[in-house]
């Protein structure tokens, strides 16, 4: 008995060593299996791919340096977009398996007026130039090098969501390389009105706003008509609703529209494992509503995905409601979203509170993501409800708000920037951003959020 | 007689040890654990990452690469990555060089992640790059690779990353990274841990006996 207590002994010891020795012969110990909450849908977003011929960021420009004369990639000067970030941005977004990829507006350079001018009743544009250099056919190229730009992203795996933007619904007079024929001896009538007070002004058109839907209306509409998103994305979009005019916010809804805003402002629901998730973009630029969210509408249509029992809220607008401070103390910028009217601003704010909403936007070229809870009129924060994520993502490609210069705020500002979100099976979302520098390094996590509320 | 035993254990454990440590003198790139001290970099179809190192002569084979990798909220355990080696260009430096071998690798856990037993043979000695690439068809949306500000103990001569548009140089950021080549001592001193046990009276005649 003692011979087989002493054998096991033995036994064991040599066990031991033969463990030990496995172990040695293993370079490195394995690390232990994860325990991970599978993620059932991901969708990205970003805004501001479009270029800007007039102001570029210094570190867009091709050598030689800007200080001696560094000129726009000569595709970028006659299309105006910054090809070499929005492409890796979408090639990167679909790497992470997004389903979705909204695009907060700014897509093209726009900012003209995309109607006929009226002198060419009269007079009819006499050379090919006057012709192509009108508003009109500039927002039509301009959208068709932004559409061919995505069209592969469709092709493998992620649908291109578009939010309407400030540069192609309004007409800016600041522009000057606006159609000859839309500046006349009668601006308001052919060109782009001015503020009352005679400035520089930037109005939403009618005409920009049917440019829109000719140029995206089958983007959205599919949302619908189903020939390709469910293909692409995987499900189908549901309860979608804003592809009709009386369906999308109206003057009923928001007075002071005065125009057909479907497809401008819509929404959609998706099933997911972990339930229904609500998306809906607003127009924060509206024929006769400039820098404004159609709140009214958006109130109407979170309360029915709340009646079908929607579990999570995404909303996307251009225009942010809290106007990023990118500036490291002193310093300020002017208001630039639709905290222009903190009173409306209140309004959409604490219904995106209400609704524990994630707002994501753009306008700003810049990358923030903070939280905020109730607004009043006056724009003061009120404690007391869950503050809700509002997501800067203004960062796909335009220049830079923020100069090489200045002491920034949080050091990804003058990041090309978007953020990935995941619905995990659990239920919970999780928000990544991501981003690179202007050196064009490699694509960092810069900001991880663990749960959207 | 149990402290004889002990003893005995002791001693043996105290060899064994010796030759786990004196395996990691088989190391060729150690960058150590990464420290956080900035945005972790993304490692997905979209953005390669790698570290270059150096062989020594008779250094012919890779016995081990591992890359230490988080998986955030976009990795999920099984996500594959490519594990590749490629020569250092002549004039570039870059890993644009031949691939010289790869291999698929599977993420467990945060931590070192990667393959053991490589063995990829008939190197002679130079400069190498180690690249951990995502393929565009598999279902991996993205790992994480946290950086270090320090070198470690064995540093990569430099790193690269590919965003889809080539290998290019990457400073400023460094990821987590080992490499070891077999150790021909290895086992030789694994049959000394194991000497004392073999040749200890009665054991080997036990063992014979059990059979």
């Amino acid at each position: 008995m003692s011979k087989i207590n002493s054998l096991k002994g033995k036994t064991s010891s040599v066990a031991m060593l033969a463990l030990l020795t496995a172990a040695s012969l293993s370079s490195f110990s394995l690390p232990v299996s994860a325990v991970t909450d599978p993620v059932v849908f991901t969708f990205s977003t970003v805004g501001d791919t479009r270029q800007d011929p007039a102001s570029p960021d210094p570190t867009t420009l091709l050598p030689p340096p800007p200080a001696t004369g560094g000129a726009l990639l000569p595709q970028d000067a006659q299309w105006l977009q910054n090809t070499r970030v929005w492409a890796r941005v979408m090639r990167t977004v679909q790497s992470q398996k997004a389903n979705l990829l909204f695009v907060n507006g700014d897509m093209i350079m726009g900012y003209g007026r995309a109607a006929v001018p009226s002198a060419w009743s009269t007079t009819p544009p006499a050379t090919t130039n006057a012709v192509v250099n009108s508003d009109l056919v500039r927002f039509y190229t301009q959208y068709a090098y932004w559409r061919g730009m995505v069209a592969n992203s469709l092709e493998t795996g992620t649908y291109i969501v578009p939010v309407p933007g400030n540069h192609e619904t309004q007409c800016s007079t600041k522009v000057t390389t606006n159609g000859t024929y839309n500046f006349g001896a009668t601006p308001i009538a052919s060109g782009c009105m001015k503020n009352p007070d005679g400035s520089t002004g930037k109005f939403a058109y009618v005409e920009n706003e049917n440019a829109w839907r000719a140029n995206m209306g089958d983007l959205i509409g599919d949302l619908s008509a189903n020939v390709r998103f469910q293909t692409v994305v995987g499900v189908p979009a549901l309860s979608v609703k804003g592809l009709i005019s009386t369906e999308a916010p109206t003057s009923a809804t928001d007075p002071g529209i005065t125009t057909d805003q479907s497809e401008l402002s819509y929404s959609f629901d998706i099933n997911t494992a972990a339930g229904r998730l609500h998306f809906a973009v607003v127009n924060t630029d509206a024929t006769g509503f400039d820098s404004k969210a159609p709140t009214g509408w958006l109130s109407a249509d979170l309360a029915a995905a709340q009646g079908r029992g929607v579990v999570k809220y995404f909303v996307f607008g251009h225009k942010p409601a809290f106007t990023y401070n990118y500036l490291q103390s002193p310093g300020t910028v002017p208001a630039a979203g639709l905290d222009v009217d903190k009173a409306a601003r209140a309004d959409f704010w604490n219904l995106i509170v209400q609704y524990k909403a994630t707002y994501f936007c753009g306008h700003e070229h810049s990358f923030k993501i903070d939280s905020h809870a109730n607004v009043d009129p006056s724009g003061n924060e009120i404690l007391g409800a869950i503050p809700s994520y509002h997501v800067l993502v203004g960062t796909g490609g335009s220049p830079f708000d923020a100069k090489t210069t200045d002491v920034l705020e949080n050091p990804h500002a003058r990041y090309y920037a978007w953020a990935t979100v995941r619905v995990h099976q659990s239920g919970n979302v999780t928000l990544d951003a991501y981003g690179f520098d202007t050196g064009f390094g490699p694509t960092q996590l810069i900001q991880s959020i663990g749960s959207l509320q | 007689m149990n402290n004889v035993k002990n003893i005995w254990l002791v001693l043996s454990l105290a060899i064994g040890s010796f030759s786990a440590t004196t395996q990691a003198g088989g190391m060729v790139l150690d960058t150590g654990i990464p420290d956080n001290s900035k945005s972790p970099l993304t490692l997905d179809a979209s953005n390669f990452l790698a570290a270059e190192f150096s062989l020594g002569a008779g250094q012919t084979n890779i016995h081990t690469i591992q890359a230490y990798i988080n998986a955030g909220n976009s990795g999920a355990e099984g996500d594959l990555f490519t594990i590749a080696l490629y020569s250092a260009d002549v004039s570039s430096g870059l890993p644009v060089g031949d691939q010289l071998w790869s291999g698929h690798a599977t993420y467990l856990a945060d931590g070192w992640n990667g393959l053991d037993n490589v063995y990829v043979s008939g190197l002679t000695a130079g400069n190498y790059w180690v690249a951990f690439e995502v393929g565009s068809s598999n279902d991996t949306a993205g790992l994480l690779m946290p950086v270090i500000a320090t070198n470690g103990s064995l540093p990569a001569l430099a790193y690269a990353f590919n965003d889809g548009s080539g290998y290019r140089p990457m400073s400023g950021e460094n990821f987590g990274v080992r490499v070891t080549v077999p150790e021909p001592d290895t086992l030789w001193l694994f049959g000394i841990g194991l000497l004392p046990f073999v040749f200890r009276k009665g054991i080997l005649k036990n063992i014979l006996e059990a059979r």
